[in-house]
Protein backbone atom coordinates (compact mmCIF):
# COMPACT_ATOMS: atom_id res chain seq x y z
CA UNK A 1 0.00 0.00 0.00
CA UNK A 2 2.83 2.51 0.84
CA UNK A 3 4.86 1.42 -2.30
CA UNK A 4 1.87 2.18 -4.24
CA UNK A 5 1.19 5.32 -2.75
CA UNK A 6 4.83 6.60 -2.92
CA UNK A 7 4.69 5.97 -7.09
CA UNK A 8 1.81 7.61 -7.27
CA UNK A 9 3.47 10.82 -5.58
CA UNK A 10 4.66 12.60 -8.09
CA UNK A 11 1.26 12.32 -10.50
CA UNK A 12 -0.80 13.02 -7.49
CA UNK A 13 1.38 16.21 -6.81
CA UNK A 14 1.44 16.95 -10.57
CA UNK A 15 -2.10 16.73 -10.65
CA UNK A 16 -2.72 19.13 -7.63
CA UNK A 17 0.04 21.96 -8.93
CA UNK A 18 -2.05 21.64 -12.37
CA UNK A 19 -5.36 22.14 -10.19
CA UNK A 20 -4.12 25.45 -8.59
CA UNK A 21 -2.28 26.83 -11.65
CA UNK A 22 -5.83 26.16 -13.81
CA UNK A 23 -7.51 28.01 -10.79
CA UNK A 24 -5.15 30.82 -11.34
CA UNK A 25 -5.47 31.44 -14.61
CA UNK A 26 -9.68 31.68 -14.07
CA UNK A 27 -9.61 33.74 -11.67
CA UNK A 28 -7.53 35.62 -13.62
CA UNK A 29 -9.37 35.82 -16.86
CA UNK A 30 -13.00 36.14 -14.98
CA UNK A 31 -13.03 39.63 -15.28
CA UNK A 32 -12.32 40.26 -19.03
CA UNK A 33 -15.22 37.07 -19.65
CA UNK A 34 -17.20 39.09 -17.70
CA UNK A 35 -16.62 42.62 -19.35
CA UNK A 36 -17.03 40.58 -22.40
CA UNK A 37 -20.11 38.95 -21.24
CA UNK A 38 -21.57 42.08 -20.65
CA UNK A 39 -20.62 44.41 -23.63
CA UNK A 40 -22.52 41.53 -26.01
CA UNK A 41 -25.57 42.12 -23.68
CA UNK A 42 -25.13 45.98 -24.10
CA UNK A 43 -24.56 45.82 -27.84
CA UNK A 44 -27.12 43.18 -28.45
CA UNK A 45 -29.50 45.93 -26.37
CA UNK A 46 -28.78 48.79 -28.82
CA UNK A 47 -25.33 49.82 -27.82
CA UNK A 48 -22.34 50.73 -30.11
CA UNK A 49 -18.92 51.52 -29.21
CA UNK A 50 -17.47 54.70 -28.71
CA UNK A 51 -21.30 56.02 -28.24
CA UNK A 52 -22.46 57.62 -24.94
CA UNK A 53 -25.59 55.67 -23.88
CA UNK A 54 -28.44 58.19 -23.21
CA UNK A 55 -29.35 59.10 -19.72
CA UNK A 56 -32.87 56.71 -19.43
CA UNK A 57 -34.15 55.00 -16.17
CA UNK A 58 -33.76 51.15 -15.99
CA UNK A 59 -35.76 48.84 -14.82
CA UNK A 60 -35.58 45.11 -13.83
CA UNK A 61 -37.05 43.73 -17.36
CA UNK A 62 -33.80 44.60 -19.24
CA UNK A 63 -31.08 45.03 -16.31
CA UNK A 64 -27.91 43.87 -17.68
CA UNK A 65 -25.30 44.71 -14.80
CA UNK A 66 -25.77 42.34 -11.74
CA UNK A 67 -25.72 44.48 -8.22
CA UNK A 68 -26.28 47.65 -10.32
CA UNK A 69 -27.39 50.87 -8.66
CA UNK A 70 -31.12 51.78 -9.18
CA UNK A 71 -30.61 55.11 -8.39
CA UNK A 72 -27.96 56.48 -10.80
CA UNK A 73 -28.96 57.53 -14.12
CA UNK A 74 -26.17 56.31 -15.48
CA UNK A 75 -24.47 57.19 -19.01
CA UNK A 76 -22.26 54.54 -20.47
CA UNK A 77 -19.86 54.15 -23.47
CA UNK A 78 -17.84 51.07 -24.45
CA UNK A 79 -14.88 51.70 -25.41
CA UNK A 80 -12.59 50.74 -28.58
CA UNK A 81 -9.20 52.72 -28.51
CA UNK A 82 -7.91 50.88 -31.57
CA UNK A 83 -8.81 53.48 -34.24
CA UNK A 84 -7.59 56.13 -31.73
CA UNK A 85 -8.59 58.33 -28.61
CA UNK A 86 -11.18 59.50 -27.52
CA UNK A 87 -12.27 62.93 -25.01
CA UNK A 88 -14.97 63.07 -22.89
CA UNK A 89 -16.85 66.15 -21.91
CA UNK A 90 -19.12 66.92 -19.05
CA UNK A 91 -20.25 69.96 -16.90
CA UNK A 92 -21.44 67.87 -13.27
CA UNK A 93 -25.65 69.03 -12.94
CA UNK A 94 -24.46 70.64 -9.49
CA UNK A 95 -27.69 71.21 -7.65
CA UNK A 96 -29.89 68.39 -9.46
CA UNK A 97 -27.67 65.15 -8.21
CA UNK A 98 -26.72 64.44 -4.45
CA UNK A 99 -23.32 62.72 -6.34
CA UNK A 100 -21.94 62.57 -9.52
CA UNK A 101 -18.67 61.19 -11.00
CA UNK A 102 -17.00 59.62 -14.33
CA UNK A 103 -15.09 56.73 -13.99
CA UNK A 104 -13.13 54.70 -16.54
CA UNK A 105 -12.13 50.83 -16.52
CA UNK A 106 -10.17 48.79 -17.80
CA UNK A 107 -10.62 45.28 -19.79
CA UNK A 108 -9.78 43.60 -16.70
CA UNK A 109 -12.62 45.60 -14.74
CA UNK A 110 -9.44 47.73 -13.37
CA UNK A 111 -10.63 51.35 -12.22
CA UNK A 112 -8.16 53.57 -13.75
CA UNK A 113 -9.92 57.15 -12.92
CA UNK A 114 -12.65 58.43 -11.20
CA UNK A 115 -13.68 62.26 -10.92
CA UNK A 116 -16.74 63.22 -9.02
CA UNK A 117 -18.50 66.65 -8.77
CA UNK A 118 -16.97 67.86 -5.58
CA UNK A 119 -13.40 67.92 -7.57
CA UNK A 120 -14.76 70.31 -9.92
CA UNK A 121 -15.35 74.06 -9.29
CA UNK A 122 -19.27 74.71 -9.70
CA UNK A 123 -19.70 75.43 -13.55
CA UNK A 124 -16.41 73.80 -14.83
CA UNK A 125 -16.41 71.78 -17.64
CA UNK A 126 -14.18 68.59 -16.85
CA UNK A 127 -12.54 67.12 -20.18
CA UNK A 128 -10.82 63.53 -19.95
CA UNK A 129 -8.73 62.10 -22.49
CA UNK A 130 -9.03 58.41 -23.08
CA UNK A 131 -5.96 56.66 -24.88
CA UNK A 132 -3.50 54.12 -25.42
CA UNK A 133 0.13 54.83 -24.33
CA UNK A 134 1.06 55.20 -28.31
CA UNK A 135 -1.55 57.29 -28.85
CA UNK A 136 -1.41 61.57 -28.33
CA UNK A 137 -1.14 62.83 -24.56
CA UNK A 138 -3.50 65.70 -23.78
CA UNK A 139 -2.90 69.22 -23.24
CA UNK A 140 -3.08 71.16 -19.71
CA UNK A 141 -6.13 71.36 -18.18
CA UNK A 142 -7.29 67.47 -19.66
CA UNK A 143 -7.21 65.03 -17.35
CA UNK A 144 -5.58 62.14 -18.99
CA UNK A 145 -6.50 57.93 -18.88
CA UNK A 146 -4.27 55.49 -20.25
CA UNK A 147 -5.50 52.03 -21.00
CA UNK A 148 -3.53 49.18 -20.84
CA UNK A 149 -5.62 47.97 -23.83
CA UNK A 150 -8.01 48.84 -26.52
CA UNK A 151 -11.11 48.21 -24.63
CA UNK A 152 -13.10 49.80 -21.79
CA UNK A 153 -15.67 51.00 -19.87
CA UNK A 154 -16.53 54.58 -18.96
CA UNK A 155 -19.03 54.92 -16.31
CA UNK A 156 -21.20 58.24 -15.34
CA UNK A 157 -22.90 58.02 -11.75
CA UNK A 158 -25.57 60.75 -11.08
CA UNK A 159 -27.62 60.17 -8.41
CA UNK A 160 -31.25 60.95 -9.15
CA UNK A 161 -32.74 62.68 -5.82
CA UNK A 162 -35.79 60.25 -6.13
CA UNK A 163 -36.31 57.76 -9.05
CA UNK A 164 -40.01 58.24 -8.59
CA UNK A 165 -40.33 61.55 -8.98
CA UNK A 166 -40.65 61.88 -12.84
CA UNK A 167 -40.07 65.72 -13.32
CA UNK A 168 -36.83 65.83 -11.34
CA UNK A 169 -35.39 62.59 -13.37
CA UNK A 170 -36.40 64.40 -16.68
CA UNK A 171 -34.53 67.29 -15.29
CA UNK A 172 -31.48 65.55 -14.63
CA UNK A 173 -31.59 63.91 -17.90
CA UNK A 174 -31.50 67.12 -19.84
CA UNK A 175 -28.77 68.09 -17.89
CA UNK A 176 -27.11 64.89 -18.44
CA UNK A 177 -27.71 65.23 -22.14
CA UNK A 178 -24.83 68.53 -22.52
CA UNK A 179 -22.14 65.18 -21.73
CA UNK A 180 -20.23 64.24 -24.98
CA UNK A 181 -17.90 61.31 -25.79
CA UNK A 182 -15.94 62.21 -29.24
CA UNK A 183 -12.69 61.03 -31.02
CA UNK A 184 -9.86 63.38 -30.73
CA UNK A 185 -9.28 65.22 -34.08
CA UNK A 186 -5.86 63.78 -35.85
CA UNK A 187 -3.47 66.22 -35.60
CA UNK A 188 -1.56 67.81 -38.51
CA UNK B 1 -16.63 44.93 1.70
CA UNK B 2 -13.46 46.97 1.53
CA UNK B 3 -11.51 47.24 -1.39
CA UNK B 4 -14.39 46.57 -3.15
CA UNK B 5 -13.06 48.54 -6.58
CA UNK B 6 -10.09 48.84 -6.08
CA UNK B 7 -7.35 47.28 -8.53
CA UNK B 8 -5.22 46.18 -5.89
CA UNK B 9 -7.41 44.37 -4.27
CA UNK B 10 -6.28 40.62 -4.67
CA UNK B 11 -7.36 38.87 -7.97
CA UNK B 12 -10.02 36.33 -5.63
CA UNK B 13 -11.99 39.64 -4.68
CA UNK B 14 -11.28 40.72 -8.31
CA UNK B 15 -12.77 38.15 -9.54
CA UNK B 16 -15.62 37.66 -7.61
CA UNK B 17 -16.72 41.86 -8.00
CA UNK B 18 -16.38 41.52 -11.23
CA UNK B 19 -19.19 38.49 -11.37
CA UNK B 20 -21.77 39.76 -9.07
CA UNK B 21 -20.60 43.85 -9.28
CA UNK B 22 -19.10 44.82 -11.90
CA UNK B 23 -17.33 48.53 -12.06
CA UNK B 24 -17.52 48.81 -8.17
CA UNK B 25 -15.94 52.32 -7.19
CA UNK B 26 -12.72 52.71 -4.50
CA UNK B 27 -13.31 52.77 -0.80
CA UNK B 28 -12.51 56.82 -1.38
CA UNK B 29 -15.80 56.84 -3.45
CA UNK B 30 -17.86 54.41 -1.94
CA UNK B 31 -18.00 51.58 0.55
CA UNK B 32 -20.34 48.67 -0.18
CA UNK B 33 -21.74 45.87 2.63
CA UNK B 34 -23.88 43.29 1.63
CA UNK B 35 -25.58 40.75 3.63
CA UNK B 36 -27.58 37.69 2.52
CA UNK B 37 -28.28 36.11 5.86
CA UNK B 38 -30.81 37.97 8.80
CA UNK B 39 -29.28 38.74 12.25
CA UNK B 40 -29.48 35.29 12.94
CA UNK B 41 -27.75 33.90 10.49
CA UNK B 42 -30.57 32.64 8.29
CA UNK B 43 -30.60 33.10 4.79
CA UNK B 44 -32.99 35.42 3.22
CA UNK B 45 -36.02 34.36 1.62
CA UNK B 46 -38.64 35.80 -0.26
CA UNK B 47 -41.50 34.35 1.84
CA UNK B 48 -40.05 36.07 4.73
CA UNK B 49 -40.64 40.05 5.97
CA UNK B 50 -37.47 41.60 7.76
CA UNK B 51 -37.51 45.14 9.40
CA UNK B 52 -34.37 47.10 9.27
CA UNK B 53 -34.09 50.04 12.16
CA UNK B 54 -31.55 52.81 12.53
CA UNK B 55 -31.18 55.31 15.29
CA UNK B 56 -28.41 56.62 13.08
CA UNK B 57 -27.34 57.87 9.56
CA UNK B 58 -24.20 56.55 8.51
CA UNK B 59 -21.55 60.05 7.72
CA UNK B 60 -21.07 59.65 4.26
CA UNK B 61 -22.77 62.18 1.63
CA UNK B 62 -25.03 59.55 -0.16
CA UNK B 63 -26.67 56.24 0.82
CA UNK B 64 -28.79 53.26 -0.09
CA UNK B 65 -30.18 50.49 0.59
CA UNK B 66 -30.61 47.70 -2.12
CA UNK B 67 -32.30 44.69 -2.38
CA UNK B 68 -31.68 42.08 -5.32
CA UNK B 69 -32.58 38.53 -6.18
CA UNK B 70 -29.86 36.23 -7.47
CA UNK B 71 -27.58 39.41 -8.24
CA UNK B 72 -30.26 41.15 -10.12
CA UNK B 73 -33.23 43.65 -9.49
CA UNK B 74 -36.36 42.35 -8.39
CA UNK B 75 -39.13 43.20 -10.36
CA UNK B 76 -42.81 44.94 -8.76
CA UNK B 77 -45.58 46.75 -9.29
CA UNK B 78 -44.11 50.10 -8.19
CA UNK B 79 -40.20 49.34 -9.77
CA UNK B 80 -38.28 49.84 -6.51
CA UNK B 81 -35.53 48.48 -6.01
CA UNK B 82 -34.08 50.37 -3.27
CA UNK B 83 -34.09 53.54 -0.75
CA UNK B 84 -31.51 56.37 -0.79
CA UNK B 85 -30.59 59.07 1.77
CA UNK B 86 -32.38 61.16 -0.60
CA UNK B 87 -35.90 59.54 -0.58
CA UNK B 88 -36.64 57.72 2.42
CA UNK B 89 -38.59 58.60 5.23
CA UNK B 90 -36.93 59.39 8.84
CA UNK B 91 -38.56 58.87 11.93
CA UNK B 92 -39.06 61.50 14.64
CA UNK B 93 -35.72 60.67 16.23
CA UNK B 94 -33.72 61.09 13.06
CA UNK B 95 -33.37 57.39 12.45
CA UNK B 96 -35.25 55.25 9.92
CA UNK B 97 -37.00 51.95 9.65
CA UNK B 98 -37.33 50.24 6.60
CA UNK B 99 -39.80 46.63 6.01
CA UNK B 100 -37.89 44.09 3.16
CA UNK B 101 -41.22 41.95 2.18
CA UNK B 102 -43.45 40.55 -0.20
CA UNK B 103 -46.63 42.04 0.72
CA UNK B 104 -46.93 45.93 0.67
CA UNK B 105 -46.61 48.41 3.82
CA UNK B 106 -46.76 51.72 4.67
CA UNK B 107 -43.81 53.92 4.22
CA UNK B 108 -40.04 52.91 3.67
CA UNK B 109 -41.10 49.58 2.02
CA UNK B 110 -38.58 47.13 -0.19
CA UNK B 111 -40.61 45.05 -2.41
CA UNK B 112 -38.90 41.15 -2.34
CA UNK B 113 -40.61 39.61 -4.76
CA UNK B 114 -42.27 36.27 -4.54
CA UNK B 115 -40.29 34.04 -6.32
CA UNK B 116 -37.28 32.04 -4.56
CA UNK B 117 -33.33 32.84 -4.88
CA UNK B 118 -30.47 34.36 -3.30
CA UNK B 119 -31.46 37.11 -1.32
CA UNK B 120 -28.96 40.24 -0.86
CA UNK B 121 -29.51 43.50 0.82
CA UNK B 122 -26.78 45.94 -0.51
CA UNK B 123 -25.94 49.22 1.46
CA UNK B 124 -24.15 51.67 -0.48
CA UNK B 125 -21.87 54.23 0.95
CA UNK B 126 -20.70 57.21 -1.32
CA UNK B 127 -18.17 59.26 -0.20
CA UNK B 128 -18.02 57.95 3.27
CA UNK B 129 -16.39 60.00 6.45
CA UNK B 130 -12.49 59.37 6.31
CA UNK B 131 -12.89 57.40 10.08
CA UNK B 132 -15.25 54.70 8.15
CA UNK B 133 -13.01 54.50 5.69
CA UNK B 134 -10.21 53.91 7.86
CA UNK B 135 -12.42 51.38 9.70
CA UNK B 136 -15.47 50.59 7.47
CA UNK B 137 -16.52 47.85 10.31
CA UNK B 138 -17.35 51.11 12.55
CA UNK B 139 -20.38 52.05 10.67
CA UNK B 140 -23.97 50.92 12.24
CA UNK B 141 -25.90 49.05 10.54
CA UNK B 142 -29.05 48.23 11.05
CA UNK B 143 -29.71 44.65 12.06
CA UNK B 144 -32.46 42.71 9.55
CA UNK B 145 -34.30 41.20 11.74
CA UNK B 146 -36.93 38.31 10.43
CA UNK B 147 -40.70 39.61 11.24
CA UNK B 148 -42.51 36.57 9.82
CA UNK B 149 -42.65 33.85 7.25
CA UNK B 150 -45.38 32.38 4.91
Amino acid sequence: MMGQIKRLAPFIAAGLIGLAAGWLVAIERIPYLMTDSIFARMEAAGAKPNVLGKAVMRYAKGNIVPMANADILARSAILDLSDGPLEFTATPPRGLVDYWSVSVFAHNTDTLFVLNDTQVPEGKTVTVRLRLADQPAPGPGVHDVVLPSARGFLLVRPTMPDRENPAAVAALADALAEHRLERVAAQP
Amino acid sequence: MAGTGSAAAGKLQRATVARVGIWALPDSEVIYFNTESDSNGDPLRAGCSYRLEARAEPAARWWSIGVYRDYFWIDNAIDRYSLTSSSISREPGGGYAVTVSTVPVEGNWLPLGEREGRITLLFRLYQPDPAIMANPESVPLPPVRRIACI
